[in-house]
């Protein structure tokens, strides 16, 4: 039937034939061809260039490329294949962009080189300044460690053999105590291995005192001045260094206290770097346990032994521990003594017999329902399931909705 | 007249003692010997006298002219706070840091500051608080039902409450020995474990952010993770106290006279300086001093 355009009739121009039709206007306005240009059939229509829709267009817009990552259609649900499928065109799309930034670093360095200005097209790389988080673990905690006797002690976790360092501490203070010094002064003093360590032995007399036997000569006398030499020398010998700026200026003898300072700074710095790449204290040799034996009857030796120790294993003696004992072995024997184990797994894992069973595990808590699943292969199948039903997986996806 | 001599010569030693608390070894305090035989496993006889075995005493020699039996001592180490270096060496008498472990006693001292603690405020309206007017109901006879009063009786609602709480005096009584006796067992008790540390004067601290507190107490291994600590100074130091009480869970600090037994058995541990400890033993020794030796066994 021949339809007019330009009739606002409400009849229908039929043929001859047939009578006249009423159609109304709501259907006559529906088979009418639309006038509206703002149609999607009416964009579609051949004539015109097809023009991408209106989110395609934001999104190009929103991410600076013809080519924005993420789904065609955002608000469609992906099946999980996929899921997996834009996944992995979203890397080779990384991946290649990665190339693709190559070469814009390069042409950012050669517009830099050439004093062109280029904006930023992100903010990696760009300094960060202000912002509410993080300044109190950034600026407040980094200018404000505290240092005390306690901290870190100097040898810290990287001690093999606890016999060897009481031994030593021991020897130390029988030095001082020969050498007539106050006996825990030395307590905070540089500590330093090699010969000390090796050749100088603890030997018990005939009447039952314990007295030093060094190998070779004034080796003792090394020691207490080690020992006796006091931290503030260290400190001068900084402050001087600092304020020597200008070398050129300097006369003779500030030339050679100059020559001395560096000397010592490079001895310094060496001996640090030793004791971070060699971490055991331990010696080669090993010496008569009689040591073992010393008495702890003097008070003064006593407390200068702990006062040594704790300055160097950065922990503290317990007082109990300090009453009880009575000789060197006892406390080398409570220092040797391991830490017992907090969790019942750790003690369970040490136990020969259980590790022999072969059907069974120890873990460090309770296995849930989904974590033994899991382990059988089943939970992925339960999720999947879950998910094509639409109910809830966890507990918190019923509370959350 | 002997007996009065003695009597007198004995009330010389026990003054004596009093004076000075087991400092001087050659005029200590007369103990009853069955306190020695204390159950406690790791007490030791450190004798700064030179004469450390007693000789030998006849059992024909009367009690007041032997010499005074030798009282164990005990090595605490005073520290610096914060820092925790040791200081020196200081000796407490057996009697005041290894006293044997008696839970019944400390659970008594407990519940006896539970109690005192209470404020005892709850408070119901009786029948006579309750306001309303005291008009008889209904007439006594004649009406068929139950004689009634006033409307604020007991069963009516809207009544006054039968037996409620009234405000009273919760507190109990206990004997000052077995407190005094409590205190010095929960000390031992701490030093024992390692978890009694003194500190010879007690420094405040550089500034008063809760973060400065809680890095300290981490390196020294004071704070949440090992258990948290309770700091008792003799007087209230104002940046230590600010810091601690802006952190949560890491530790207390409170002075010497705001303490009591339960607070020495709540934390990980027990960083007092040594005054507050001196103090609290001569407060707490009811039980110990001014005990007379016994007559009967050696």
């Amino acid at each position: 039937m021949k339809v007019s355009h330009r009739s606002t009739q409400l009849w229908l121009k039929t043929s001859r034939s047939s009578p006249k039709t009423f159609i109304c206007h709501r259907c006559r306005c529906l088979t009418q061809k639309s006038h509206f240009t703002t149609t999607r059939q009416a964009r579609a229509s051949p004539e015109e260039p097809q023009k991408p829709d209106l989110t395609t267009r934001l999104r190009r817009r929103i991410w600076g490329t013809e080519t924005p990552p993420g789904q065609k259609d955002p608000y469609r649900r992906l099946t999980p294949e996929e899921k997996a499928a834009e996944l992995l065109e979203q890397e080779s799309i990384a991946e290649g962009k990665q190339n693709a930034s190559q070469d814009t670093a390069t042409e950012i360095a050669r517009r830099q080189s050439a004093g062109e200005y280029l904006p930023a097209q992100n903010w990696d790389g760009l300094e960060r300044i202000g912002g509410a988080t993080g300044w109190w673990e950034e600026e407040w905690d980094r200018n404000n460690v505290y240092r005390g006797f306690l901290t870190e002690g100097v040898l810290g976790e990287k001690v093999a053999n606890i016999e060897d360092v009481v031994r030593r501490v021991a020897v130390e203070i029988l030095a001082l105590k020969q050498a007539g010094g106050a006996l825990h002064e030395g307590a905070q003093a540089e500590w330093s291995e090699g010969d000390f360590m090796e050749n100088i032995d603890i030997v018990k007399n005939e009447d039952g005192s314990f007295t030093l036997r060094e190998q070779t000569p004034d080796l003792i006398d090394e020691l207490v001045e080690l020992l006796q030499r006091p931290p503030e020398e260290e400190m001068e010998i900084e402050e001087l260094s600092q304020d020597i700026e200008d070398p050129e200026a300097l006369g003779a003898e500030e030339q050679r206290l100059l020559d001395e300072i560096h000397a010592e700074e490079e001895a310094g710095e060496e001996q640090t770097l030793e004791e971070n790449e060699i971490p055991t204290v331990a010696t080669t040799k090993t010496h008569d346990p009689i040591y073992l034996e010393l008495p702890l009857t003097d008070i003064a030796f006593k407390f200068a032994l702990i006062k040594r120790l704790t300055y160097l294993l950065g922990t503290r003696i317990p007082d109990p521990k300090i009453n009880s004992s009575k000789t060197l072995g006892d406390v080398v024997a409570y220092l040797s003594e391991k830490p017992k184990p907090t969790k019942l797994a750790e003690i369970l894992r040490e136990i020969p017999e259980l590790k022999a069973l072969p059907n069974v595990e120890i873990y460090d808590t309770k296995r849930n329902f989904v974590q033994k699943e899991m382990e059988i292969g089943r939970w992925k199948v339960i999720e999947a399931e879950l998910k094509k039903k639409g109910l809830p997986i966890r507990k918190s996806d019923r509370l959350h909705g | 007249m002997a007996a009065q001599q003695a009597a007198t010569s004995l009330r010389g030693v026990q003054t004596k003692c009093l004076r000075s608390m087991a400092r001087d070894p050659l005029m200590q305090c007369l103990l009853p010997r069955f306190q020695q035989r204390n159950m406690a496993t790791e007490s030791s006889v450190l004798s700064t006298s030179t004469s450390s075995l007693t000789p030998f005493i006849s059992i024909s020699t009367p009690l007041s002219h032997r010499p005074p039996p030798p009282v164990p001592q005990i090595l605490a180490t005073l520290y610096t706070f914060p820092s925790m270096e040791p200081q020196s060496f200081v000796e407490y008498p057996a009697a005041h840091l290894n006293v044997p472990l008696r839970r019944d006693i400390l659970h008594r001292a407990v519940v006896y500051e539970g109690d005192k603690a209470r404020q005892g405020s709850a408070n119901a309206k009786w029948r006579s608080d309750v306001h309303g007017s005291g008009r008889k109901l209904l007439p006594q006879k004649g009406t068929g039902r139950a004689r009634v009063g006033d409307k604020k009786s007991p069963i009516r609602r809207g009544g006054g409450v039968a037996h409620g709480p009234k405000p009273r005096d919760f507190s109990t009584g206990l004997p000052k020995k077995i407190y005094d006796l409590a205190w010095r067992t929960a000390l031992s008790y701490r030093y024992r474990r390692g978890e009694l540390v003194v500190i010879g004067e007690m420094e405040d601290i550089d500034n008063a952010e809760p973060r400065w507190i809680e890095q300290i107490f981490d390196k020294v291994n004071f704070g949440k993770r090992d258990g948290r600590s309770l700091i008792v100074t003799g007087t209230k130091l104002p940046n230590l106290y600010a810091a601690l009480a802006g952190t949560y869970g890491v530790g207390l600090a409170k002075t010497g006279d705001a303490i009591d037994v339960k607070d020495l058995l709540e934390m990980g541990r027990i960083v007092i300086e040594k005054q507050v400890l001196d103090s609290i033993f001569k407060k707490h020794s009811s039980d110990i001093i001014g005990t007379v030796p016994s007559a009967v066994g050696i």
